[in-house]
């Protein structure tokens, strides 16, 4: 019974009111709930108030927060009852992982691909010799007249 | 060899999937910058016929987008 897995969760807090302590406490009941479970928080980080692509529960945004934890695999459909009992918590979401991601690496402000596209096409036309386009263009043609 | 009739050319370049350029192993649901290029404007998730993806990135993009549709990152429609 003492196998745990690492879980990554996100969750949408939406408590009325922009104080951060009454977030913080929301936070605090996450902490002592995985803690009943035997779960151990790994690490706590907030992603900032963000507005919905649509609304929940009329709300229009919400303050995201990203908790990586280890706990039992049984526990989890208790906490996720658990969760939904607080009306703090808007959504949550969690997920097994393998291995817990960086957070200097989320990608939270969307950022800017133009070297990433630029890098893509050069590795395109390095890969892809005109003789073989070439080829393809025919089969293609080919499978076309067959239809 | 004579070339000029018969067969109208058509160059189309050759689809890859972006995701292996990039070498990505994993497709992160919190990436959704990233996501919201494989949706319509109507925030369909475009097929992989189109985007040129293979199956297994492509099995990757569309659990992701679900996710990031559930947590209101992404929308289910768009307008």
């Amino acid at each position: 019974m003492d196998k745990k897995n690492m879980y990554e969760s996100m969750f949408i807090i939406y408590t009325g009111d922009d104080d951060e302590t009454s977030r913080n406490k929301v936070i605090d009941e996450i902490q002592t709930e995985l803690k009943k479970q035997k779960g151990k928080v790994v690490s706590v980080y907030p992603m900032g108030k963000r507005t919905f692509t649509y609304h929940i529960k009329g709300k229009k945004d919400g303050y995201y927060y990203l908790i990586n934890f280890e706990v039992n695999p049984l526990a989890i459909q208790k906490l996720v009852e658990r969760f939904k009992i607080n009306t703090s918590i808007l959504r949550e979401l969690i997920i097994k992982v393998d291995k817990f991601s960086d957070f200097k690496e989320l990608p939270i402000s969307g950022q800017s691909d133009h070297v990433v596209e630029k890098a893509e096409s050069a590795a395109y036309e390095k890969e892809i010799p005109a003789g073989e386009e070439e080829t393809i263009v025919d089969e293609e043609i080919a499978a076309d007249e067959q239809e | 060899m004579f070339n000029g009739i018969g067969k109208k050319k058509r160059f189309l370049k050759r689809k890859r999937c972006k995701f292996c350029i990039d070498k990505v192993t994993m497709i992160d649901y919190k990436d959704f910058e990233r996501l919201r290029k494989h949706l319509t404007e109507r925030g369909k998730i475009i097929p992989r016929r189109i985007t040129g993806n293979c199956a297994k990135h492509q099995r990757q993009l569309t659990s992701a987008i679900k996710r990031a549709r559930f947590m209101a990152l992404l929308p289910y429609v768009m307008e």
